[in-house]
């Protein structure tokens, strides 16, 4: 059973609301889906080696290239200032 | 010859103009995408700019390329810049990219004439082409199905003549699944072929770009235009250079090819598509091929271990659309940072994506990886090595691409979990990092189209386009749409 607590503080980690009216279908999709991947977490992996699903990108050196310019980085963005992007100040 | 051959000696022997092609497919685009919504946007203006160009360079004697002068499109999750590019989400509706993705600049230097980009589910998130904020793409054999998805508008734009092939993605089947919903040919290359640079990232570990088009030959030939390294994805492979189109009409006698047990038991794949696949044995037996039964048993829980993993990537790379630097802004005085970011992510994402954010930030939580994402990761180590064990026996693995043929639009599921095993027959080779072609293989009671996936190892795309080929040769399966541009 998943909480509307869980849900809460599921949705507050993926930053989004879940909005009073949305609440139980998320709650209830969540569960199916928790439900759905049970046979996950009983699965018994002790023997799985997993070490060689890890392989090693390849490394460029660090060099400094050409990347956008100012206008290109805010050309899709609502709301920007002198070449900054505007966000709400907290506090 | 496939259809790029064909448009290809059209054009060398001036038979049509390349501005006269395009026309064709932009009027029939303006004619038909209003009852199919293949495309969410249409670039009339850059395709005849794309197509008087390639004009020119036939006018001056130029050698073009085969892929020069084709109208094609692209899924809208790869980034065309100065072309919107939306992934079909509210979130991204207005934005705009300003670089290409790899695979477009590789085909834009090929001479390719972009239509336009086309339609999706949200985030490549689902399979049935219906969860798109502008609408969902129709299937061109009954407009009443769906196309399948995530790839719905490319699969709709090559089975209805809109296009002559298409850029679709495939993180679980999304490429496959509506290839064979719409009768045409999709492959999703093997992980590290294709360069993800330039792609709205859903689950890093599964993405893979693929080809979709109305032959084998002509995956062939966009499959190895767009292959290859690319300094800008770490994890595509530099030393893959294929050639599959070389090796296309090889004999396939004395080949070995798989079934997969578990799939030939399965209650949940149709009596119908069963059938096909029998057939397709006895196809392949008449080419010459030995084929014997394999056992990958991890194939049963490869669903639940794909929605672990791919939820959990995806809740991670859905992290960065905040609204603030591009994508959806909520309007309102907010009273942080955080209850701006939160407010545009709940208004511009639509309900599957946040369903399966949240998954991912479950199994992730402290309290659970260890349960779910540790184990999924286990399992699919586990599900890979089961896939070398039958490569050691076989040469590629046939199976069916979806349990069933398309089936009606609007299907009230009460569980979402429902929807995502329509993916059971395709999220393996993903997870296995494995390449494999769908291609038709029959037709339903109904007349729609039903799907066979060849799989391969690792980078033996050559080797299972060869099969493809010859498959496609020996059947007939290939129809021509009552859609679209008449060549």
């Amino acid at each position: 059973m998943i909480t509307r607590e869980e849900i809460n503080n599921i949705a507050l980690l993926s930053k989004l609301f879940v909005a009073e009216n949305e609440m139980e279908s998320f709650r209830t999709d969540m569960e199916q889906m928790m439900q759905f991947a049970q046979c996950v977490a009983d699965a018994d992996t002790a023997n799985i080696n997993t070490d060689d699903t890890a392989s090693s990108s390849p490394m460029r050196q660090d060099k400094i290239g050409t990347s956008l310019t100012v206008q290109e980085a805010l050309a899709n963005t609502d709301a920007s200032c002198d070449g900054y992007f505007v966000v709400k100040k907290n506090g | 010859m496939g259809r790029i051959e064909q448009i290809h000696s059209l054009l060398c022997k001036k038979d049509i103009s390349c501005r006269e092609l395009t026309e064709e497919y932009l009027n029939a685009i303006q004619r038909d995408n209003p009852e199919l919504f293949a495309y969410v946007t249409v670039t009339a203006q850059e395709a005849l700019t794309a197509a008087d160009k390639i004009d020119r360079q036939i006018a001056q004697g130029g050698d073009i390329g085969m892929l020069s002068g084709v109208p094609m499109s692209i899924k809208d999750n790869i980034s065309t810049r100065g072309i919107r590019t939306t992934c079909c989400s509210k979130m991204l509706a207005d934005y705009t990219p300003v670089y290409d993705a790899s695979v477009w600049s590789k085909l834009k230097n090929s001479g390719a004439v972009l239509l336009g980009k086309a339609n999706m589910d949200e985030f490549a998130m689902g399979s049935t082409g219906e969860n798109s904020c502008f609408g969902a793409s129709s299937n061109p054999y009954n407009t009443a199905l769906v196309s399948g998805g995530s790839s719905g508008g490319s699969a709709v734009s090559v089975s209805a003549n809109l296009a002559v092939y298409s850029l679709g993605t495939d993180t679980g089947g999304s490429v496959r699944q509506p290839a064979s919903f719409c009768g045409v040919v999709g492959l999703k290359p093997t992980y590290g072929a294709v360069s993800r640079y330039g792609l709205v990232a859903f689950a890093s570990s599964l993405d893979q770009i693929g080809p979709m088009a109305s032959t084998v030959e002509d995956v062939s030939l966009v499959f190895d235009s767009i292959a290859g390294g690319d300094v800008l994805d770490s994890t595509c492979n530099r030393d893959y250079k294929p050639d599959t189109y070389k090796t296309l009409k090889d004999d396939i006698k004395g080949r070995t090819v798989g079934i997969i047990r578990q799939f030939a038991d399965n209650n949940s794949i149709s009596p119908e598509v069963k059938s096909s696949m029998n057939e397709a044995v006895k196809t392949f037996e008449d080419l010459g091929a030995k084929v014997i039964m394999v056992d990958i048993p991890e194939i049963l829980r490869s669903v639940p271990v794909y929605c672990v993993i791919s939820c959990a990537e995806a809740s991670s790379n859905l992290a960065r659309f905040d609204g603030i630097r591009y994508g959806y802004r909520a309007q309102g005085d907010f009273m942080s940072i955080h209850q701006l970011i939160c407010k545009s992510r709940s208004e511009g994402f639509g309900k599957e994506v946040k369903r399966r954010i949240m998954m991912g930030t479950n199994v992730l939580s402290s309290d659970k990886c260890s349960f779910y994402y540790d184990k999924a990761r286990a399992l699919r180590q586990a599900l890979s090595n089961e896939f070398s064990r039958a490569f050691s026996q076989c040469d590629v693995i046939i199976a069916p691409t979806a349990p069933t043929p398309a089936f009606v639009k609007n299907r009230v599921v009460a569980d979402p979990t429902v929807l995502y095993m329509e993916d059971m027959c395709t999220v393996c080779t993903n997870l296995a990092s494995l390449p494999a072609v769908s291609l038709p293989c029959g037709y339903s009671a109904q007349g729609l189209p039903i799907g066979m996936q060849i799989i391969g190892d690792k980078f033996s795309e050559s080797l299972i386009l060869n099969m493809a080929y010859k498959f496609q040769q020996a059947t007939d399966f290939m129809r021509t749409s009552d859609w679209g541009v008449k060549l």
